[in-house]
């Protein structure tokens, strides 16, 4: 009976401690790596089209993944935050691809994605997160 | 005839003031503005930031519209993220948040002189797929033409539909907004 009792205080030890280790220390330092993750592979024009022609369909197959995007630089500026934005696709069209870089150093600092330059073709992995006046993708970086 | 020519020469001027106006309209746009959402309600900070927030107005009629996606919110703890979207926000079916309204006094704000003004604002508040009135108030700063707009507001997140555990407790009731838009021009 002393074993049983001293074995589920054990186990309630250890899911305490395993809880409050992932609450309190894991989820507060770990946040989600999307370079890490398995990607979609698509064209900016394509992407911005599929959000204007269809939006909910659009959001079904792209809200919250990790895609990988190529287009054509339309322009390199700087958020209020001094975070690196780039924005790909067509100067031509009513609707093109926004991407919020990353901001931590050992993955896209800032400066390389600003020597970026105006009408190059370039690659960015990163989160959509859905479409306002363009698609919106975060956490990026030159793929 | 005399009235034809008369009616068309009534239809011809007020078509001309219409172009006048619209000529002389300018708009104000960003897709870079901010959002601070906070609604730590205990010892727990529950805040996150939003730094694609797309927002326009429009001088001569005050029209002003905020856009944001709820999954670019951005927390400091991811799991605190997760629940916000998944929990609370159900950011999957209602991605977007929305604020449509006007600047009742933009008349009183010279955009082309550098300086402070107070501004009223009032429109609707879409979050969560659930719109509500808001009546605020905020400040244009004007630098070197440039406008910014901020501005600080509650809402009771209840009133939006919003449920889930903890509103009320370690989750504030009433959760704070804060606005800081630049606009290009």
């Amino acid at each position: 009976m002393k074993k049983i009792i001293q074995y589920a205080l054990a186990i309630i030890i250890v899911v305490a401690i395993s809880g409050y280790y992932y609450v309190f220390i894991y989820a507060k330092n770990h946040h989600r790596n999307v370079q890490t993750e398995t990607a979609i592979t698509i064209v900016a024009d394509s992407l911005s089209a599929q959000f204007q022609a269809d939006e909910k369909k659009a959001n079904a197959l792209y809200l919250n993944k990790a895609i990988i995007v190529t287009g054509t630089v339309l322009s390199v500026d700087k958020n209020q935050q001094g975070q690196a934005m780039i924005m790909l696709g067509n100067a031509a069209s009513f609707s093109n691809v926004s991407v919020t870089m990353a901001t931590n150093a050992s993955a896209a600092t800032s400066s390389p994605a600003l020597t970026i330059t105006v009408g190059k073709t370039i690659t960015i992995k990163g989160v959509c997160t859905g479409a306002l006046s363009d698609v919106v993708i975060t956490d990026g970086v030159i793929h | 005839m005399k009235k034809i020519i008369l009616a068309f020469m009534v239809l011809a001027s007020i078509h001309g003031v219409s172009v006048q106006q619209l000529q002389a309209q300018k708009v104000y746009a960003t897709k870079t503005g901010q959002i601070i959402f906070n609604a730590t309600g205990g010892v727990e900070k529950i805040a996150a930031a939003n730094n694609q927030v797309d927002s326009k107005f429009v001088d001569a009629t005050g029209q002003i519209i905020f856009g944001v996606l709820v999954k670019g919110f951005k927390f400091e703890n991811q799991l605190m993220e997760d629940h916000f979207n998944e929990n609370y926000m159900e950011s999957t079916q209602f991605p977007k948040a929305d604020f449509k309204g006007y600047i009742k006094n933009i008349k009183e704000v010279d955009l082309t002189k550098d300086g402070s003004y107070p501004i009223n604002i009032e429109g609707v508040l879409t979050i969560h797929g659930t719109g509500n009135k808001v009546t605020t108030t905020g400040t244009i700063q004007i630098q070197q033409g440039k406008p910014t707009i901020t501005g600080e507001f509650s809402i009771k997140i209840k009133e939006y539909g919003i449920k889930g555990l903890y509103i009320g407790e370690k989750i504030a009731a009433d959760a704070k907004i804060k606005v800081n838009c630049k606009y290009q021009n």
